[in-house]
Protein backbone atom coordinates (compact mmCIF):
# COMPACT_ATOMS: atom_id res chain seq x y z
CA UNK A 1 0.00 0.00 0.00
CA UNK A 2 0.92 3.52 -0.37
CA UNK A 3 0.70 4.44 3.12
CA UNK A 4 3.95 3.15 5.52
CA UNK A 5 2.87 -0.08 7.22
CA UNK A 6 3.86 1.55 10.04
CA UNK A 7 0.81 4.23 9.73
CA UNK A 8 -1.50 1.39 8.87
CA UNK A 9 -3.96 0.25 11.53
CA UNK A 10 -2.34 2.50 13.93
CA UNK A 11 -2.02 5.97 15.04
CA UNK A 12 1.76 7.61 15.63
CA UNK A 13 1.73 9.58 18.99
CA UNK A 14 2.12 13.02 16.68
CA UNK A 15 -0.98 12.20 15.39
CA UNK A 16 -2.87 11.21 18.63
CA UNK A 17 -1.20 14.63 19.96
CA UNK A 18 -2.68 16.37 17.08
CA UNK A 19 -6.02 14.79 17.95
CA UNK A 20 -5.47 16.44 21.40
CA UNK A 21 -4.57 19.95 19.82
CA UNK A 22 -8.12 20.19 18.54
CA UNK A 23 -10.15 20.31 21.74
CA UNK A 24 -11.05 23.27 23.51
CA UNK A 25 -8.93 25.02 26.65
CA UNK A 26 -9.67 28.22 28.65
CA UNK A 27 -7.33 30.89 28.46
CA UNK A 28 -6.86 34.44 29.47
CA UNK A 29 -5.40 36.75 27.08
CA UNK A 30 -3.39 39.40 27.74
CA UNK A 31 -3.99 41.43 24.67
CA UNK A 32 -7.30 42.12 22.82
CA UNK A 33 -7.51 40.39 19.28
CA UNK A 34 -10.77 40.52 17.03
CA UNK A 35 -12.11 37.65 16.05
CA UNK A 36 -10.91 35.19 13.31
CA UNK A 37 -13.15 33.02 11.25
CA UNK A 38 -11.50 29.74 10.52
CA UNK A 39 -12.31 27.07 8.06
CA UNK A 40 -12.31 24.31 10.86
CA UNK A 41 -13.42 26.39 14.21
CA UNK A 42 -13.65 30.28 14.78
CA UNK A 43 -11.81 32.18 17.27
CA UNK A 44 -13.71 34.26 19.02
CA UNK A 45 -13.37 38.34 20.18
CA UNK A 46 -10.40 38.09 22.99
CA UNK A 47 -10.17 40.54 25.40
CA UNK A 48 -7.72 41.05 27.43
CA UNK A 49 -7.91 39.02 31.39
CA UNK A 50 -11.21 38.23 30.16
CA UNK A 51 -11.83 33.89 29.89
CA UNK A 52 -12.38 32.45 26.23
CA UNK A 53 -11.94 29.38 25.22
CA UNK A 54 -10.33 28.33 22.21
CA UNK A 55 -8.59 25.40 20.81
CA UNK A 56 -5.25 24.16 22.29
CA UNK A 57 -3.35 24.70 18.84
CA UNK A 58 -4.23 28.75 19.46
CA UNK A 59 -3.38 28.62 22.49
CA UNK A 60 0.00 27.49 22.13
CA UNK A 61 0.80 29.74 19.85
CA UNK A 62 -0.37 32.63 21.47
CA UNK A 63 1.27 31.19 24.64
CA UNK A 64 4.13 30.75 22.49
CA UNK A 65 4.21 34.67 21.63
CA UNK A 66 3.38 35.75 25.40
CA UNK A 67 -0.20 36.78 24.47
CA UNK A 68 -1.68 35.11 27.01
CA UNK A 69 -1.72 32.65 29.57
CA UNK A 70 -3.54 28.94 29.60
CA UNK A 71 -6.06 28.42 32.62
CA UNK A 72 -4.90 24.38 33.51
CA UNK A 73 -7.98 22.06 33.20
CA UNK A 74 -9.26 21.29 36.62
CA UNK A 75 -8.21 17.95 36.38
CA UNK A 76 -4.64 18.35 36.25
CA UNK A 77 -3.59 19.97 40.09
CA UNK A 78 -1.49 17.18 42.51
CA UNK A 79 -4.75 16.81 44.58
CA UNK A 80 -7.04 15.60 41.73
CA UNK A 81 -4.61 12.90 40.47
CA UNK A 82 -3.45 11.62 43.64
CA UNK A 83 -7.53 10.84 44.54
CA UNK A 84 -7.09 9.07 40.80
CA UNK A 85 -4.01 7.45 42.15
CA UNK A 86 -5.44 6.02 44.91
CA UNK A 87 -8.86 5.33 43.16
CA UNK A 88 -6.65 3.07 40.77
CA UNK A 89 -5.01 1.22 43.77
CA UNK A 90 -8.15 0.48 45.38
CA UNK A 91 -9.88 -0.83 42.54
CA UNK A 92 -7.51 -2.85 40.66
CA UNK A 93 -9.89 -4.19 38.60
CA UNK A 94 -11.11 -0.80 36.64
CA UNK A 95 -9.35 2.18 35.00
CA UNK A 96 -10.37 5.51 37.02
CA UNK A 97 -12.09 8.29 34.88
CA UNK A 98 -9.61 10.50 33.25
CA UNK A 99 -10.14 12.67 30.09
CA UNK A 100 -9.33 11.03 26.87
CA UNK A 101 -6.20 12.53 26.43
CA UNK A 102 -5.06 13.37 29.34
CA UNK A 103 -1.68 12.06 28.99
CA UNK A 104 -1.06 14.24 25.89
CA UNK A 105 -2.93 17.51 27.30
CA UNK A 106 -0.99 17.02 30.40
CA UNK A 107 2.29 16.59 28.51
CA UNK A 108 2.17 19.63 26.42
CA UNK A 109 1.16 22.00 29.09
CA UNK A 110 3.99 20.61 31.04
CA UNK A 111 6.42 21.20 28.19
CA UNK A 112 5.48 24.76 27.20
CA UNK A 113 3.25 26.29 29.52
CA UNK A 114 4.64 25.06 32.93
CA UNK A 115 4.47 28.39 34.55
CA UNK A 116 0.55 28.60 34.22
CA UNK A 117 -0.21 25.47 36.64
CA UNK A 118 -1.14 25.71 39.48
CA UNK A 119 1.05 23.23 41.10
CA UNK A 120 5.04 22.82 41.14
CA UNK A 121 5.69 20.78 37.35
CA UNK A 122 7.72 18.17 39.20
CA UNK A 123 5.48 17.01 41.51
CA UNK A 124 2.60 16.85 38.63
CA UNK A 125 5.29 14.74 36.77
CA UNK A 126 6.14 12.50 39.19
CA UNK A 127 2.42 11.80 40.20
CA UNK A 128 1.55 11.86 36.26
CA UNK A 129 4.12 9.62 35.99
CA UNK A 130 3.06 7.35 39.05
CA UNK A 131 -0.87 7.16 37.44
CA UNK A 132 0.84 6.30 34.15
CA UNK A 133 2.19 3.62 35.68
CA UNK A 134 -0.54 2.17 37.88
CA UNK A 135 -2.16 2.00 34.84
CA UNK A 136 0.35 0.03 32.32
CA UNK A 137 0.28 -2.44 34.86
CA UNK A 138 -3.14 -2.90 35.05
CA UNK A 139 -3.42 -2.98 31.26
CA UNK A 140 -1.06 -5.79 31.08
CA UNK A 141 -3.22 -7.73 33.52
CA UNK A 142 -5.74 -7.53 31.63
CA UNK A 143 -4.48 -8.75 28.49
CA UNK A 144 -4.70 -12.49 29.98
CA UNK A 145 -8.24 -12.23 29.69
CA UNK A 146 -8.20 -11.62 25.73
CA UNK A 147 -10.54 -13.99 23.93
CA UNK A 148 -11.88 -14.50 20.56
CA UNK A 149 -15.03 -12.45 21.18
CA UNK A 150 -14.63 -9.16 23.06
CA UNK A 151 -12.18 -6.71 25.31
CA UNK A 152 -13.69 -4.24 27.80
CA UNK A 153 -11.29 -1.04 28.42
CA UNK A 154 -13.49 1.43 29.81
CA UNK A 155 -11.73 4.60 31.21
CA UNK A 156 -8.45 3.92 29.19
CA UNK A 157 -7.41 6.86 27.30
CA UNK A 158 -6.37 7.24 23.48
CA UNK A 159 -2.88 6.52 23.78
CA UNK A 160 -3.29 4.32 26.22
CA UNK A 161 -5.19 2.26 23.51
CA UNK A 162 -2.84 3.35 20.48
CA UNK A 163 -0.01 1.61 22.68
CA UNK A 164 -2.07 -2.24 22.99
CA UNK A 165 -3.56 -2.38 19.34
CA UNK A 166 -0.67 -3.54 17.10
CA UNK A 167 -0.64 -6.43 19.94
CA UNK A 168 -4.40 -6.92 20.95
CA UNK A 169 -5.85 -7.18 17.35
CA UNK A 170 -3.57 -9.88 15.97
CA UNK A 171 -3.90 -11.92 19.06
CA UNK A 172 -7.38 -11.56 19.40
CA UNK A 173 -7.67 -12.69 15.19
CA UNK A 174 -5.73 -15.47 15.74
CA UNK A 175 -7.55 -16.45 18.55
CA UNK A 176 -10.45 -16.37 16.81
CA UNK A 177 -9.41 -18.18 13.71
CA UNK A 178 -8.75 -20.81 16.22
CA UNK A 179 -11.91 -20.77 17.53
CA UNK A 180 -14.00 -21.04 14.52
CA UNK A 181 -11.93 -23.92 13.00
CA UNK A 182 -11.84 -26.20 16.31
CA UNK A 183 -16.24 -25.21 16.58
CA UNK A 184 -16.71 -26.23 12.72
CA UNK A 185 -14.11 -29.09 13.41
CA UNK A 186 -16.20 -30.31 16.34
CA UNK A 187 -19.50 -29.91 14.04
CA UNK A 188 -18.60 -31.81 11.58
CA UNK A 189 -16.94 -34.30 14.15
CA UNK A 190 -20.67 -34.20 15.73
CA UNK A 191 -22.32 -34.81 12.11
CA UNK A 192 -20.35 -37.37 12.04
CA UNK A 193 -20.97 -38.83 15.06
CA UNK A 194 -24.62 -38.77 14.13
CA UNK A 195 -24.05 -40.20 10.94
CA UNK A 196 -22.30 -43.39 12.82
CA UNK A 197 -25.03 -43.56 15.27
CA UNK A 198 -27.57 -43.74 12.52
CA UNK A 199 -25.75 -46.17 10.81
CA UNK A 200 -26.05 -48.36 14.12
CA UNK A 201 -29.63 -47.76 14.55
CA UNK A 202 -30.51 -49.47 11.23
CA UNK B 1 10.09 -31.35 -7.65
CA UNK B 2 7.71 -28.75 -9.34
CA UNK B 3 7.21 -25.73 -7.30
CA UNK B 4 10.59 -25.64 -5.87
CA UNK B 5 11.78 -22.94 -8.72
CA UNK B 6 8.75 -21.14 -7.20
CA UNK B 7 9.66 -21.64 -3.50
CA UNK B 8 12.67 -19.61 -4.10
CA UNK B 9 11.23 -17.37 -5.49
CA UNK B 10 9.28 -16.81 -2.98
CA UNK B 11 12.12 -16.72 -0.12
CA UNK B 12 13.75 -14.08 -2.56
CA UNK B 13 10.46 -11.57 -2.22
CA UNK B 14 10.36 -12.22 1.84
CA UNK B 15 13.73 -10.99 1.75
CA UNK B 16 13.56 -8.45 -0.08
CA UNK B 17 10.24 -7.04 1.52
CA UNK B 18 12.15 -5.42 4.14
CA UNK B 19 14.46 -3.44 1.82
CA UNK B 20 14.18 0.09 1.86
CA UNK B 21 15.32 -0.19 -2.25
CA UNK B 22 14.15 -2.86 -4.71
CA UNK B 23 16.31 -5.82 -5.74
CA UNK B 24 16.90 -7.17 -9.11
CA UNK B 25 14.66 -8.41 -11.24
CA UNK B 26 14.86 -12.44 -10.79
CA UNK B 27 14.58 -13.24 -14.57
CA UNK B 28 16.36 -16.55 -14.63
CA UNK B 29 14.15 -17.79 -11.70
CA UNK B 30 10.85 -16.30 -13.66
CA UNK B 31 12.39 -17.97 -16.83
CA UNK B 32 12.73 -21.48 -14.87
CA UNK B 33 9.64 -21.09 -13.35
CA UNK B 34 7.16 -20.26 -16.69
CA UNK B 35 9.66 -23.12 -18.76
CA UNK B 36 8.34 -25.69 -15.79
CA UNK B 37 5.19 -24.25 -16.26
CA UNK B 38 5.21 -25.02 -20.00
CA UNK B 39 5.89 -28.59 -19.02
CA UNK B 40 2.91 -29.05 -17.08
CA UNK B 41 0.94 -27.60 -19.37
CA UNK B 42 2.38 -29.91 -22.16
CA UNK B 43 1.77 -32.85 -19.65
CA UNK B 44 -2.01 -31.62 -19.37
CA UNK B 45 -2.01 -32.13 -23.23
CA UNK B 46 -0.63 -35.60 -23.09
CA UNK B 47 -3.12 -36.67 -20.07
CA UNK B 48 -6.14 -34.55 -22.10
CA UNK B 49 -5.21 -36.83 -25.44
CA UNK B 50 -5.19 -39.91 -23.24
CA UNK B 51 -8.36 -39.25 -21.77
CA UNK B 52 -9.65 -38.61 -25.11
CA UNK B 53 -8.57 -42.07 -26.26
CA UNK B 54 -9.72 -43.93 -23.39
CA UNK B 55 -13.20 -42.42 -23.81
CA UNK B 56 -12.85 -43.28 -27.39
CA UNK B 57 -12.24 -46.82 -26.35
CA UNK B 58 -14.89 -46.90 -23.76
CA UNK B 59 -17.74 -45.82 -26.39
CA UNK B 60 -16.93 -48.55 -28.36
CA UNK B 61 -17.11 -50.98 -25.62
CA UNK B 62 -20.06 -49.59 -24.91
CA UNK B 63 -21.39 -49.85 -28.30
CA UNK B 64 -20.47 -53.52 -28.35
CA UNK B 65 -21.68 -53.98 -25.15
CA UNK B 66 -25.08 -52.59 -26.09
CA UNK B 67 -24.99 -54.56 -29.56
CA UNK B 68 -24.22 -57.76 -27.83
CA UNK B 69 -27.46 -56.99 -25.29
CA UNK B 70 -29.30 -56.63 -28.09
CA UNK B 71 -28.61 -59.77 -29.62
CA UNK B 72 -28.99 -61.50 -26.36
CA UNK B 73 -32.83 -60.23 -26.50
CA UNK B 74 -32.98 -61.36 -29.59
CA UNK B 75 -32.20 -64.97 -29.01
CA UNK B 76 -34.20 -64.91 -26.26
CA UNK B 77 -36.93 -63.66 -28.65
CA UNK B 78 -36.33 -66.78 -31.17
CA UNK B 79 -36.15 -69.19 -27.96
CA UNK B 80 -39.64 -67.96 -27.10
CA UNK B 81 -40.91 -68.38 -31.21
CA UNK B 82 -39.61 -72.03 -31.44
CA UNK B 83 -41.45 -72.50 -27.52
CA UNK B 84 -44.17 -71.79 -29.25
CA UNK B 85 -43.95 -73.54 -32.20
CA UNK B 86 -43.17 -76.37 -29.90
CA UNK B 87 -45.90 -76.33 -27.80
CA UNK B 88 -48.07 -76.00 -31.27
CA UNK B 89 -46.53 -79.07 -32.40
CA UNK B 90 -47.35 -81.20 -28.84
CA UNK B 91 -50.65 -80.13 -29.46
CA UNK B 92 -50.69 -81.28 -33.12
CA UNK B 93 -49.49 -84.60 -32.03
CA UNK B 94 -51.83 -84.96 -29.01
CA UNK B 95 -54.86 -83.98 -31.75
CA UNK B 96 -56.56 -87.65 -32.37
CA UNK B 97 -56.97 -87.02 -35.85
CA UNK B 98 -53.34 -86.40 -36.39
CA UNK B 99 -51.74 -88.88 -37.69
CA UNK B 100 -48.68 -87.33 -39.24
CA UNK B 101 -45.60 -87.84 -37.51
CA UNK B 102 -44.02 -84.51 -36.30
CA UNK B 103 -40.48 -86.13 -34.74
CA UNK B 104 -38.47 -84.94 -37.89
CA UNK B 105 -39.76 -81.27 -37.00
CA UNK B 106 -39.51 -81.72 -33.48
CA UNK B 107 -35.93 -83.41 -33.49
CA UNK B 108 -35.32 -79.88 -35.79
CA UNK B 109 -36.74 -77.43 -33.79
CA UNK B 110 -34.84 -79.04 -30.58
CA UNK B 111 -31.34 -78.83 -32.27
CA UNK B 112 -32.40 -75.05 -33.02
CA UNK B 113 -32.69 -74.77 -29.70
CA UNK B 114 -29.43 -76.10 -28.21
CA UNK B 115 -27.64 -73.86 -30.90
CA UNK B 116 -29.56 -71.23 -29.79
CA UNK B 117 -28.88 -72.20 -26.14
CA UNK B 118 -25.13 -72.04 -27.17
CA UNK B 119 -25.34 -69.00 -28.62
CA UNK B 120 -27.28 -67.09 -25.57
CA UNK B 121 -24.17 -68.29 -23.59
CA UNK B 122 -21.84 -67.24 -25.63
CA UNK B 123 -23.49 -63.72 -25.89
CA UNK B 124 -23.56 -64.08 -22.34
CA UNK B 125 -20.35 -64.68 -21.87
CA UNK B 126 -19.15 -62.08 -23.90
CA UNK B 127 -21.41 -59.17 -22.27
CA UNK B 128 -19.94 -60.01 -18.72
CA UNK B 129 -16.57 -59.72 -20.31
CA UNK B 130 -17.88 -56.17 -22.02
CA UNK B 131 -18.91 -54.97 -19.11
CA UNK B 132 -15.96 -55.60 -16.54
CA UNK B 133 -13.70 -54.40 -19.46
CA UNK B 134 -15.52 -50.87 -19.13
CA UNK B 135 -15.89 -50.96 -15.02
CA UNK B 136 -11.71 -51.85 -15.41
CA UNK B 137 -11.42 -49.00 -17.28
CA UNK B 138 -13.16 -46.64 -15.88
CA UNK B 139 -11.75 -47.18 -12.73
CA UNK B 140 -8.53 -46.82 -14.25
CA UNK B 141 -9.51 -43.85 -15.90
CA UNK B 142 -11.24 -42.71 -12.78
CA UNK B 143 -8.43 -43.44 -10.52
CA UNK B 144 -5.12 -43.00 -12.05
CA UNK B 145 -6.25 -39.86 -15.17
CA UNK B 146 -8.25 -37.62 -13.45
CA UNK B 147 -5.53 -38.13 -10.29
CA UNK B 148 -2.32 -36.98 -12.42
CA UNK B 149 -4.76 -34.14 -14.13
CA UNK B 150 -5.68 -32.55 -10.97
CA UNK B 151 -2.39 -32.64 -9.48
CA UNK B 152 -0.92 -31.25 -12.54
CA UNK B 153 -3.60 -28.38 -12.42
CA UNK B 154 -2.71 -27.88 -8.92
CA UNK B 155 1.24 -26.92 -9.29
CA UNK B 156 0.69 -24.81 -12.46
CA UNK B 157 -1.85 -23.04 -10.06
CA UNK B 158 0.73 -23.04 -7.44
CA UNK B 159 3.57 -21.42 -9.73
CA UNK B 160 1.52 -18.87 -10.74
CA UNK B 161 0.17 -17.80 -7.55
CA UNK B 162 4.17 -17.92 -6.37
CA UNK B 163 4.58 -15.89 -9.57
CA UNK B 164 1.83 -13.21 -8.93
CA UNK B 165 3.27 -12.67 -5.30
CA UNK B 166 6.56 -11.61 -6.34
CA UNK B 167 5.22 -9.29 -8.62
CA UNK B 168 2.60 -7.75 -6.81
CA UNK B 169 5.30 -6.85 -3.87
CA UNK B 170 7.54 -5.49 -6.87
CA UNK B 171 4.69 -3.40 -8.01
CA UNK B 172 3.22 -2.07 -4.71
CA UNK B 173 7.31 -1.23 -3.62
CA UNK B 174 7.63 0.76 -6.82
CA UNK B 175 3.98 2.56 -5.85
CA UNK B 176 5.54 3.27 -2.63
CA UNK B 177 8.59 4.86 -4.60
CA UNK B 178 6.65 6.50 -6.47
CA UNK B 179 4.56 8.50 -4.10
CA UNK B 180 7.92 9.90 -2.41
CA UNK B 181 8.21 11.88 -5.34
CA UNK B 182 12.04 11.82 -5.33
CA UNK B 183 14.09 10.90 -8.51
CA UNK B 184 15.25 7.40 -9.27
CA UNK B 185 19.02 5.88 -8.72
CA UNK B 186 20.37 5.66 -12.60
CA UNK B 187 23.47 4.09 -14.03
CA UNK B 188 25.20 1.41 -11.37
CA UNK B 189 24.67 1.60 -7.65
CA UNK B 190 27.40 2.53 -5.25
CA UNK B 191 26.98 2.89 -1.89
CA UNK B 192 27.33 6.40 -1.76
CA UNK B 193 24.99 7.16 -3.79
CA UNK B 194 22.53 5.02 -2.09
CA UNK B 195 23.20 6.81 1.21
CA UNK B 196 22.70 10.31 -0.75
CA UNK B 197 19.70 9.27 -1.49
CA UNK B 198 18.08 8.41 1.70
CA UNK B 199 16.34 11.68 2.75
CA UNK B 200 15.73 13.04 6.26
CA UNK B 201 12.05 13.16 5.54
CA UNK B 202 12.72 9.24 4.15
CA UNK B 203 14.77 8.66 7.60
CA UNK B 204 11.75 7.83 9.79
CA UNK B 205 9.49 6.23 7.25
CA UNK B 206 10.63 2.08 8.46
CA UNK B 207 9.92 -0.53 6.06
CA UNK B 208 9.57 2.11 3.02
CA UNK B 209 11.03 1.63 -0.64
CA UNK B 210 12.73 5.02 -0.50
CA UNK B 211 15.45 3.92 -3.07
CA UNK B 212 14.95 2.85 -6.67
CA UNK B 213 17.39 1.36 -9.14
CA UNK B 214 15.70 1.71 -12.63
CA UNK B 215 18.21 -0.39 -13.85
CA UNK B 216 16.93 -2.97 -11.17
CA UNK B 217 13.63 -2.68 -13.10
CA UNK B 218 12.59 -5.37 -15.58
CA UNK B 219 11.11 -3.35 -18.73
CA UNK B 220 7.40 -3.70 -18.13
CA UNK B 221 7.92 -2.50 -15.00
CA UNK B 222 9.87 0.57 -15.82
CA UNK B 223 6.77 1.33 -17.49
CA UNK B 224 4.29 0.73 -15.08
CA UNK B 225 6.87 2.58 -12.95
CA UNK B 226 6.01 5.86 -15.16
CA UNK B 227 2.43 5.35 -15.94
CA UNK B 228 1.64 5.34 -12.02
CA UNK B 229 3.53 8.69 -11.77
CA UNK B 230 1.42 9.64 -14.87
CA UNK B 231 -1.58 8.41 -12.72
CA UNK B 232 -0.09 10.20 -9.64
CA UNK B 233 0.08 13.42 -11.01
CA UNK B 234 -3.44 12.93 -12.59
CA UNK B 235 -5.16 12.58 -9.04
CA UNK B 236 -3.18 15.26 -7.67
CA UNK B 237 -4.11 18.01 -9.82
CA UNK B 238 -7.67 17.08 -9.06
CA UNK B 239 -6.83 18.33 -5.14
CA UNK B 240 -4.13 21.36 -6.09
CA UNK B 241 -4.59 23.20 -3.02
CA UNK B 242 -3.72 20.26 -0.58
CA UNK B 243 -0.05 18.69 -1.09
CA UNK B 244 -0.95 15.11 -1.20
CA UNK B 245 2.69 13.62 -1.36
CA UNK B 246 3.82 15.59 1.10
CA UNK B 247 5.18 14.81 4.86
CA UNK B 248 2.46 12.47 6.88
CA UNK B 249 3.37 13.46 9.83
CA UNK B 250 0.91 16.23 11.95
CA UNK B 251 1.77 20.02 11.79
CA UNK B 252 3.30 20.64 15.21
CA UNK B 253 5.48 24.39 14.80
CA UNK B 254 5.10 26.77 11.89
CA UNK B 255 8.39 28.31 12.04
CA UNK B 256 11.71 25.29 12.24
CA UNK B 257 15.29 26.20 12.71
CA UNK B 258 16.67 24.03 9.54
CA UNK B 259 20.41 23.08 8.55
CA UNK B 260 21.52 23.15 4.99
CA UNK B 261 23.21 19.37 4.10
CA UNK B 262 24.31 20.18 1.02
CA UNK B 263 24.93 22.75 -1.20
CA UNK B 264 22.43 23.96 -4.12
CA UNK B 265 22.82 27.29 -4.97
CA UNK B 266 20.08 29.95 -4.65
CA UNK B 267 16.90 27.97 -4.27
CA UNK B 268 13.36 30.48 -4.87
CA UNK B 269 10.33 28.80 -3.31
CA UNK B 270 7.12 30.24 -3.91
CA UNK B 271 7.78 32.69 -0.75
CA UNK B 272 11.48 34.26 -1.20
CA UNK B 273 14.68 32.42 -2.00
CA UNK B 274 17.63 30.96 -0.16
CA UNK B 275 20.92 31.12 -0.89
CA UNK B 276 21.78 27.26 0.12
CA UNK B 277 25.66 27.00 1.50
CA UNK B 278 26.15 23.69 3.44
CA UNK B 279 25.96 23.86 6.96
CA UNK B 280 24.36 27.02 6.97
CA UNK B 281 21.41 27.74 9.02
CA UNK B 282 17.83 29.14 8.69
CA UNK B 283 14.62 29.99 10.56
CA UNK B 284 12.07 29.40 8.13
CA UNK B 285 8.62 28.49 7.92
CA UNK B 286 7.89 25.17 7.86
CA UNK B 287 5.30 24.69 4.91
CA UNK B 288 7.94 26.84 2.43
CA UNK B 289 10.80 24.79 2.76
CA UNK B 290 8.87 21.16 3.14
CA UNK B 291 10.04 20.44 -0.19
CA UNK B 292 13.66 21.14 -0.16
CA UNK B 293 13.60 19.17 3.10
CA UNK B 294 12.07 16.16 1.28
CA UNK B 295 14.57 16.41 -1.88
CA UNK B 296 17.25 16.19 1.07
CA UNK B 297 18.66 19.64 0.82
CA UNK B 298 17.56 20.86 4.19
CA UNK B 299 17.54 18.87 8.07
CA UNK B 300 15.04 19.89 10.18
CA UNK B 301 16.54 20.92 13.88
CA UNK B 302 14.76 19.91 16.39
Amino acid sequence: MVLPSGLQGNFPPSEITFFAENELITILPRYSIKKIDLIGTRIPNLRAMRREQVPLWVALILKAQDKCSIVPPKWLNVVFLKEKYDDEVRKPLQFSDLPWNWLEVSKILLEKAADDLLDPADQLRSVIQDLREVRLVKSKKGLRELNESNIQLNGLSLLEINEIRPFVIPVMNKLRKLHETTQSNNDTLRDQDMDDASDDDY
Amino acid sequence: MYGDTANKLILDAKRSSNLSSIPIYQSDLIRDIVKETNDLNKDVDYLTGVHDEITDQLNVLTEQYNESIEKLQDINRQRLELDKKLKEIEKKERDPRNTRDFSSERSEITAMETVLLKRKENTAELVQDLSKDIEQINEKHSKINQCQLFVTHLSMRRNKRCLLAYEKLRADKIAEFAWLNIDPVEGTPSSTTMESNVTPITKNLTNYTTSLDLNNLNHFEQDFFKQYQDLIMNFKSDFEDIDLSGDLNAPTNIFIDVRVLKDGGEVTTEYGSFNLIKDSQFFVRKSDVERLIQQGYLEEIV
